[in-house]
C-alpha cells in the first residue's frame, strides 16, 4: 500500500479515496470488491515518530474494525506546508477469503496555526452515521484547543493514563474528561487492568470464597517501572481505588508507612461502617512496568490471596492460601496487551464505563497521600 | 442472558461478567471422540481466555483404564490435535490440567458412583467447587437413562449444596414416543431447569444474531409476516457423506439427524414472535409456540409435502465419491434417507399461508446453512420492457455457515438511456465487518450451562413438539414403498422431485 500526497482539502481527499477504490476493484480478479467500514477513528499523535508507531498499530486494529482512520500530528518544524495530507486505501482479506475495502487512511500533519482549518477538514472527512472514536496519544495536550475541537466530534475518547508524567498535576485533566456528559472515555491503563481485575474477582467466586472478602484487612499493590522512573504508575493507583470501591470502602485517610517499608509509595486507611481496610502502594522487585503484584490479606493473616505477574512477563499467576487447605495456584496467559489489541477492544464499546469513572474519582481522593516519587 | 455471580462484589460493573461459579464437570464417555474433539478443546480455550474460575475441575468417567496423569496426557494430545488456537502453552496447560481427574468406571456399576461421590467431595475440599456439578453425558443415548438413575441412586443428582446440571447430546429419542420416554426417565431424577439439551447449531454466532437482526432493527419486523413474505427456504447442506457414523446414520437418516433438532430450531427462531424479554423462559416459550402451530403432515400430506432422497455415486468438489450404499458400514440395500425436503405451514396470524421449505442433505454441492426469506413480487410491473424473469422478488438471505452474513437482493436500473433493470445484492459479512473469529459453539454453550443460562438449549416441550411434527412423516414413510433409491447423484442439489414441493412453479435456491 502506498500513500499519495494531495492538497489539504476534504473533497480532494474523498476524490482520491474513490480513485484508490477503483484501482483496487480493477486489480481484483476474484469478483467484486466489497466496501466495509464500521467506524471512524481519529488518532492524534505526539510527533512524526509517533505517527509511525501509531500507523503500525493501526493495521491489526483495522483488520478487526474496518474503518476510516484519520491520523493527525503536529507538522515537523521544517515543514513548509500548513497541512500536509496523505491518503491511502487498501483491501483486506476476510476469514472467508473475500477481498474488501476496509482500510482508508488519511494522514494530516498540521502547523499549530492551522488547527482551526485542520478541525474543519476532519469534520468533513468523518463518515456519516458511523461512530467516531478519538484516540488521543499525547496525554500532555489533553484539554488543548485542538483536543476540545476533535473530542466534540467523538462519541468515545481513548487515552492512556500510563502516559501521565505527573499524576498529581495531570489527574485533573483526566478527571475533567469524565465530567463531560456526552462522552465515553476509555483509558488503556484501565484496560490493562482487566485481566488483573478478572483474576482477583475469580479468587472470591463462590459463597465460601466470597466470605473472605468481609474479612479483608490489608491490600498491597506492588508496581515496577522498568525505565527507572520512581513515580507511581496510574494503573497501580486505579487498581487500589477499584478494590476499595468494589469492597464498599470510602473516606480514605492517609496512613503512615509501616516500619521497615522502604518501598512505600503511599498508604491509606479506608472505612466502611466499623470496618477498616489498609491499602498500600509500594515499589516491587518483580520485573516489568505498572502493577506487578497484588496481595489481599484477611484479618488474622492466615488467608492470603495474591495475583502476580509471571517472571516471563507473559501471564499472571494467582495463589490462594487458606487455613487448612493446600495453596491453590493458577497461571493464566494474558495474551496480547499491545496498544493494537487494547484499542481494538475499546472500539467494540460505545457506552460509558461508569465503573471506571467512579474509580477515577476515588483515585483522585487517594492522590494527596501519594508520594511525589 | 447472562446470569451474574451476585455474591462477589468485585464482579460488579465488569464488562465481562460471564464467569461461572467454581464447579466440577463430570464427563461420562471421557475417552470418546466428542470429549477429545470438542469438549476438551473448548474447555481449555475457555480456561485460557480466563472465562472459567480457578477451581474449575473435570472428572473423566469412562471404562478405559487410565490414571489421572494418563488422562491429562491424553487430553493434552486432544487439545493439540483438535484445538484451533495454535500450540498449547505449557504452563497454562499445567495449571488447567491440575483440575483434571479421571475415574476408570463402568456406567452400570453402582459402586463406581460411590467412588465418584467421594472423589467429588475431595475436589470440593481441595479446589473450592462448593458442590457445583455439571454432568455431561457424552455417551450414546441408550445409556442416558441408566446413568441418570445411577446418579440418583448415589445421591448425586440433587444438590445438598451448590447446583447440579445435566447436559445431554442429541438425538433426543428417535420418535415422539421414545423422546417422551427419555424425558420421563430424566425428569424422574432431574428437574427440567437442571437439564441442558445441547444443539450446537444454537451456539453459532449467526443463529444468535438472528434474534438481534429481527428484534434490534426496526425495519424488518413490520414486513416479517404473511403480508410481505412469499415463502421461506431453510437449507442445511453438507458435502460430506456418512463418514464414520454409518451405524448411527443407518438408524437415523436426514430427517431425524438434522430436521428434528437443528432445522426445527432455526425455523422456530426465524418465525417466532418477539419475546417479552431475552430471558430463557420467554425465548424458549416463543419458539415452542411456533412448533406447536405447525400442523403435522398426516396421511397423504406426508407424501405431497415431503421428498426424501439418497445419494448415488457422483462428484463433489472435484472428487469422485461413492454412493451411500457403497459407504463402509452401510447396508447395500439401505433405504435410509440422506436428503429430505419438507413444506411446512405455521398456522398463526403472522404466517398463515406462507410455506416454509426445509431441506437438508449429504453430498450436496456446497456446505452451507442459510435462511432465505423471499418477499412478494412488486404488485405492478411498471417496467414492461423488462422480461418478467429479470424482475425477481426481493430476497433476504441469512447465511449461518460458512461465511456468516446477510445479503439483500433488490432490483436496480442498469446505467444507460434505456430502462433496463436487473437484480443486485447488498452484502453484509461478519468476517469483513468484525475481524475477530467467534468462539466455538461448544465454548459458548458449555459456558452458558455453567452460568445457568438455558436460553440456547432445547426445552423438553420443544423436543416433543418437533417430534410431534416429524413422527407422522416417519410413520407415513414406513407404511409406503421406499422411493427408488438412490435418486440423486452426489454433488447435485438433491432429487429433482424436490422442486415439486414449491408452489407456483418455483425452484429451490442454488446458493
Amino acid at each position: 500500500m502506498s500513500s499519495t500526497s494531495i492538497p489539504a482539502d476534504a473533497s480532494k481527499v474523498e476524490q482520491e479515496l474513490r480513485h484508490l477504490w477503483r484501482q483496487e476493484a480493477e486489480k481484483s480478479s476474484a469478483g467484486p470488491v466489497l466496501c466495509s467500514r464500521t467506524l471512524n477513528l481519529i488518532v492524534y499523535c505526539r510527533n512524526c515518530a509517533d505517527v509511525q508507531r501509531a500507523t503500525g498499530f493501526l493495521d491489526p486494529i483495522i483488520s478487526n474494525h474496518p474503518c476510516r482512520a484519520i491520523v493527525v500530528s503536529p507538522a515537523p518544524p521544517e515543514s513548509q506546508e500548513e497541512i500536509h495530507t496523505e491518503v491511502s486505501a487498501s483491501c483486506l482479506t476476510s476469514h472467508g477469503g473475500n477481498r474488501y475495502i476496509g482500510r482508508e487512511l488519511v494522514t494530516l500533519a498540521a502547523q499549530p496555526s492551522a488547527h482551526a482549518r485542520l478541525a474543519s477538514i476532519i469534520r468533513a472527512l468523518v463518515l456519516p452515521d458511523l461512530p467516531v472514536f478519538l484516540w488521543w496519544r499525547d496525554t500532555r495536550s489533553l484539554g488543548s484547543a485542538l483536543f476540545r475541537q476533535l473530542s466534540d466530534l467523538a462519541e468515545r475518547i481513548i487515552v492512556d493514563s500510563a502516559g501521565l508524567e505527573d499524576l498529581h498535576a495531570d489527574w485533573p485533566s483526566l478527571h475533567a474528561l469524565v465530567q463531560h456528559p456526552g462522552k465515553a472515555i476509555s483509558d488503556l491503563a484501565w484496560s490493562r487492568l482487566t485481566a488483573w481485575r478478572q483474576l482477583i474477582a475469580q479468587l472470591f467466586d463462590g459463597q465460601a470464597r466470597a466470605s473472605y472478602l468481609r474479612q479483608l484487612r490489608r491490600i498491597v499493590v506492588e508496581f515496577g517501572n522498568e525505565s527507572g522512573n520512581p513515580k507511581v504508575p496510574a494503573d497501580a493507583l486505579l487498581l487500589a481505588a477499584w478494590l476499595g470501591r468494589q469492597l464498599g470502602f470510602k473516606h480514605p485517610c492517609p496512613a503512615a508507612a509501616e516500619q521497615g517499608a522502604e518501598q512505600h509509595a503511599g498508604a491509606w486507611e479506608l472505612s466502611s461502617g466499623d470496618s477498616r481496610l489498609r491499602v498500600e502502594l509500594r515499589h516491587g522487585k518483580r520485573p516489568g512496568s505498572g502493577v506487578t503484584a497484588v496481595f489481599l490479606t484477611c484479618g488474622d493473616g492466615r488467608a492470603v490471596f495474591a495475583v502476580s505477574r509471571c517472571q516471563d512477563g507473559k501471564g499472571l499467576a494467582t495463589r490462594a492460601e487458606l487455613p487448612g487447605q493446600a495453596p491453590m495456584r493458577r497461571l493464566v496467559r494474558t495474551g496480547d496487551e499491545s496498544a493494537s489489541r487494547l484499542v481494538s477492544s475499546e472500539l467494540e464499546i460505545l457506552v460509558r464505563d461508569v465503573l471506571y469513572e467512579d474509580v477515577l474519582r476515588l483515585a483522585g481522593e487517594l492522590l494527596p497521600a501519594l508520594s511525589a516519587g | 442472558m447472562a446470569v451474574l455471580t451476585v455474591e462477589n462484589p468485585l464482579r460488579e460493573g465488569m464488562r465481562l461478567e460471564r464467569t461461572p461459579d467454581p464447579c466440577v464437570m463430570v464427563i461420562f464417555g471421557a475417552s470418546g471422540d466428542l470429549t477429545r474433539r470438542k469438549l476438551m478443546p473448548a474447555l481449555y480455550n475457555l480456561w485460557r481466555e480466563r472465562l472459567l474460575p480457578a477451581g474449575f475441575s473435570v472428572v473423566g468417567f469412562s471404562r478405559t483404564d487410565m490414571n489421572d496423569q494418563q488422562f491429562r496426557d491424553s487430553m493434552k494430545e486432544a487439545v493439540e490435535q483438535f484445538g484451533e488456537q495454535g500450540p498449547v502453552d505449557r504452563e497454562a496447560w499445567e495449571s488447567f490440567a491440575e483440575g483434571l481427574f479421571y475415574l476408570s468406571a463402568h456406567p452400570g456399576h453402582p459402586e463406581d458412583y460411590a467412588s465418584l461421590s467421594s472423589m467429588l467431595e475431595d475436589i470440593d475440599r481441595q479446589r473450592g467447587t462448593n458442590g457445583n456439578r455439571v454432568y455431561y453425558l457424552a455417551v450414546p443415548p441408550s445409556s442416558f437413562a441408566g446413568i441418570v438413575q445411577q446418579l440418583d441412586a448415589a445421591g448425586l443428582a440433587q444438590a445438598e449444596k451448590g447446583w447440579h446440571r445435566l447436559i445431554i447430546e442429541k438425538p433426543f429419542g428417535h420418535d415422539l414416543q421414545s423422546a417422551r420416554e427419555l424425558n420421563q426417565a430424566i425428569s424422574k431424577v432431574f428437574h427440567e431447569e437442571q437439564v441442558y439439551r445441547i444443539d450446537h447449531y444454537l451456539g453459532k454466532e449467526t443463529v444468535q444474531n438472528l434474534l438481534v437482526f429481527r428484534f434490534a432493527n426496526g425495519i424488518f419486523e413490520p414486513i416479517w409476516n404473511r403480508r410481505y413474505v412469499d415463502n421461506v427456504q431453510i437449507t442445511a447442506a453438507e458435502t460430506v457423506g456418512v463418514e464414520n457414523r454409518a451405524a448411527y446414520y443407518e438408524e437415523s437418516g436426514a430427517l431425524r439427524d438434522m430436521v428434528q433438532n437443528h432445522l426445527s430450531q432455526v425455523l422456530a427462531l426465524t418465525a417466532m414472535e418477539p419475546p417479552a424479554s431475552m430471558g430463557a423462559e420467554e425465548v424458549r416459550g416463543e419458539k415452542l409456540k411456533v412448533l406447536r402451530a405447525i400442523p403435522p403432515l398426516m396421511g397423504d400430506r406426508a407424501n405431497s409435502c415431503t421428498v426424501r432422497g439418497q445419494y448415488g455415486p457422483g462428484w463433489v468438489d472435484g472428487k469422485e465419491v461413492p454412493g451411500y450404499r457403497s459407504e463402509p458400514g452401510v447396508n447395500p440395500n439401505s433405504t435410509t434417507d440422506t436428503y429430505v425436503a419438507l413444506k411446512l405451514f405455521i398456522e398463526n396470524w403472522r404466517w398463515a399461508g406462507v410455506p416454509f421449505y426445509l431441506r437438508t442433505g449429504k453430498r450436496l454441492p456446497k456446505r452451507l446453512t442459510e435462511i432465505a426469506i423471499q418477499f412478494r413480487q412488486a404488485p405492478l410491473l411498471l417496467f414492461n420492457h423488462t422480461p418478467t424473469e429479470q424482475m425477481s422478488p426481493n430476497l433476504l438471505v441469512i447465511r449461518i455457515q460458512p461465511d456468516e452474513g446477510i445479503s439483500l437482493k433488490f432490483t436496480a436500473k442498469q446505467p444507460g438511456p434505456a430502462m433496463h433493470v436487473r437484480p443486485v445484492t447488498m452484502d453484509f459479512r461478519y468476517s469483513t465487518s468484525f475481524g475477530v473469529a467467534s468462539a466455538s459453539a461448544y465454548e459458548r454453550l458449555l459456558l452458558d450451562c455453567m452460568l445457568g443460562d438455558p436460553t440456547l438449549f432445547a426445552h423438553r416441550d420443544a423436543v416433543e413438539a418437533a417430534w410431534g411434527i416429524l413422527t407422522p412423516i416417519l410413520e407415513a414413510w414406513a407404511s409406503q414403498t421406499t422411493p427408488a433409491f438412490p435418486n440423486y447423484a452426489a454433488g447435485t442439489w438433491g432429487p429433482a422431485a424436490a422442486d415439486s414441493l414449491l408452489q407456483g412453479g418455483g425452484c429451490w435456491r442454488k446458493p
